[in-house]
């Protein structure tokens, strides 16, 4: 299954949090009601994309569903042309998977 | 001093300036904390669709901001690289200054923040406070400010600008603040309570 990013959001920047909220709730419907197929975020078209888009997108997928179902089922797709997309990918990724490790350095970057 | 609470007045104005305290920049960039609602994102997504609203930061807030997002991927790219290891290996601040702030990494953290920033900049304003002396600058108006804090004071009340916050030590300020942190809300609400005999 394809859910292309840019038809939900009619934009050509994925930066906002309702924007990821939409995203997240297209992908959720649509994974829930076909359990088990694969579903391609298909981010063609966009040329911008935001942390904030991606952990209210992905971050939020990652808490419903957890890491090993959205590695399995769940994968952004043509995002070539979005700088710095892997990156911030990762990032979303490795602090969702080590959110208790890092703990201490959030209370530490938010005091 | 108007304290209004986030969760009855969730939209932005028109043709109003807001300050983001930089614990609400914080998550926006990726820095996420479960004590802080999704109210203040989606108050700040809200922003970009009203008429005429923008975001102010001043140049010491955008420093702060980055310092403390880039201290925290330093942190973790630390516990990556030395966590495990015993024997000879420099503390977190040796490391964040002799080896992370020369390194790749350092390098596209820093591309993805200003990247993220550089997405909202249509926006935001950056400017400052004008009008400064010493006094202005180390004459706190509520004595529960830190200087950064009181900087974004002075930045409000120059710029007649909204400060977003979940900070509890906003209170007691001749400008307006938006907030979620109810302890902070109920600190005004009590305030203006008639008082009984």
């Amino acid at each position: 299954m394809k859910i292309s990013v840019y038809d939900i959001l009619g934009s050509q920047n994925a930066s906002l949090h309702d924007d990821g909220l939409a995203l997240y709730c297209v992908v959720k419907e649509n994974f829930e009601m076909h359990t088990n197929e694969e579903v391609n975020i298909d981010f063609s078209q966009i040329k911008r994309c935001s942390t904030l888009f991606l952990n209210a997108s992905f971050g939020k997928l990652l808490a419903d569903f957890g890491e090993e179902v959205v590695k399995k089922y769940i994968h952004p797709a043509s995002y070539e042309q979005i700088l710095n997309f892997m990156g911030k990918y990762n990032d979303m990724w490795d602090n969702f998977a080590n959110k208790t490790n890092y703990q201490a350095y959030r209370d530490e970057a938010f005091a | 001093m108007n304290i209004f609470n986030l969760h009855n007045q969730s939209s932005p104005k028109e043709n109003t300036a807001y300050i983001f305290d930089s614990n609400i920049w914080l998550p926006i960039l990726g820095i996420d904390s479960e004590l802080l609602s999704d109210h203040y994102k989606i108050f700040f997504s809200k922003v970009f669709k009203t008429d005429g609203a923008i975001i102010l930061i001043c140049p010491i807030q955008l420093s702060e901001i980055l310092n403390r997002l880039l201290r925290y991927y330093a942190r973790v790219a630390y516990d990556k690289k030395y966590k495990h290891l015993t024997g000879n290996k420099p503390d977190a601040n040796g490391f964040y200054k002799d080896e992370y702030r020369s390194s790749s990494d350092f390098r596209a953290k820093y591309a993805e923040i200003m990247d993220d920033i550089d997405q909202y900049s249509t926006h935001i304003k950056i400017c400052d406070v004008a009008l400064m002396s010493l006094e202005t600058l180390t004459s706190f108006e509520s004595q529960s400010l830190d200087f950064n804090d009181h900087y974004l004071f002075l930045l409000a009340k120059e710029h007649d600008a909204v400060i977003i916050t979940h900070d509890g030590d906003f209170h007691d300020l001749s400008v307006q603040v938006g907030t979620c942190n109810l302890k902070l809300y109920k600190k005004h609400t009590d305030s203006i309570k008639p008082k009984l005999k």
